[in-house]
């Protein structure tokens, strides 16, 4: 079973009028799956307290801005952290040159509509390559 | 001399998807293929892709074939535009005339695809065309394909599951693409 990649800030944590939160209706569509999830950010310490990773329903990865995740050394580090293949996971990220170099290292990756926060479109991508 | 030229897409580069695997079966065929690297997304824009095309263009031939995916085959119309004299084949894959709904691909693609084009000359400049699309793709629906498939006057070659015809949708080979040109 796939392990989904989930990206951090501006997808899985959303911004709100009360600082950083879970998007709710995402932690339900991915509540709705068996998989084992992984959250992904480059959050340094103090970014890690401020957008509220330290309480997060899943594991959360981080280099810390070391490399970013626009560098294939990031997923490269990640997987060999987590014993995965590339084939072993999936990840959505809304930052389009984050998803091209995930894909560079043969991670199934699908570019998440930040703006329009469209979960229907990501329930789709996950039901359809699961 | 057959030749090719190869167009990626936004946020993109000439190692992905099944750009490296197509260089290579066409190289097979004879062909001499170009896969030049567009600025994107810092500095994408008509000029500059224009720039970076200009070299290949004058190389090209009644024997030669354009290939284009996402906003390459969006760029293949002003290309074609261009031309003083028709290529043998342009296909355009995952293509699309309008705005996507996405800001981060909008804002740097709106140039190319903003603008009247000149479908007479762009039909005359290309014997043959052909158009693909994935019946699933998560970025481009259907229907901007098929709009595409109309201006140039032909239909669209749906690929079942088929995705943005990308990496993320298994498409590190695309035979679909190769048949149509050999």
């Amino acid at each position: 079973m796939k392990t989904i990649l989930v990206d951090a800030v501006d997808a899985f944590v959303i911004e709100t009028e009360n600082g950083f939160e879970i998007f709710s209706e995402m932690r339900e569509l991915l509540d709705t799956y068996p998989n084992k999830k992984i959250i992904l950010t480059g959050a340094n310490d103090e970014q890690y307290k401020k957008f509220g990773l330290d309480k997060m329903p899943y594991k959360v990865f981080t280099l810390k801005h070391d490399p970013e995740k626009t560098d294939p050394k990031y997923y490269e580090t990640m997987l060999a952290h987590f014993n995965l293949n590339a084939d072993d996971v999936m990840y959505f990220e809304h930052n389009p040159e984050a998803v091209k170099i995930a894909e560079s290292v043969g991670i199934m990756s699908y570019h998440y509509n930040h703006e329009k926060q469209d979960l229907d479109a990501l329930k789709k991508f996950l039901d359809e390559n699961l | 001399m057959k030749t090719a030229l190869i167009i990626h897409g936004a946020y993109g580069n000439p190692n992905e998807n099944w750009i490296p695997w197509l260089k290579t079966e066409l190289e097979k065929f004879d062909y001499e293929v170009a896969v030049p690297a567009f600025p994107t997304p810092e500095n994408q824009n008509l000029e500059s892709w224009l720039d970076v095309a200009s070299p290949y263009l004058e190389k090209l031939n009644d024997e030669s074939v354009l290939i284009g995916h996402s906003i390459g085959a969006v760029f293949l119309l002003s290309v074609l535009e261009k031309l003083n004299a028709p290529v043998k084949t342009t296909i355009f894959a995952s293509g699309f005339l309008n705005d996507l709904g996405n800001d981060d691909f909008d804002k740097i693609n709106r140039i190319f695809y903003e603008k009247d084009f000149d479908w007479q000359r762009i039909k005359q400049n290309s014997q043959n065309v052909f158009v693909f699309h994935g019946d699933n793709d998560p970025y481009v629906p259907l229907s901007e394909s098929e709009n595409l498939a109309k201006n140039l006057g032909t239909n669209v070659k749906v690929i079942g599951n088929g995705g943005h015809l990308n990496k993320s949708a298994g498409f590190d080979k695309f035979s679909e693409l190769l048949e149509v040109i050999t």
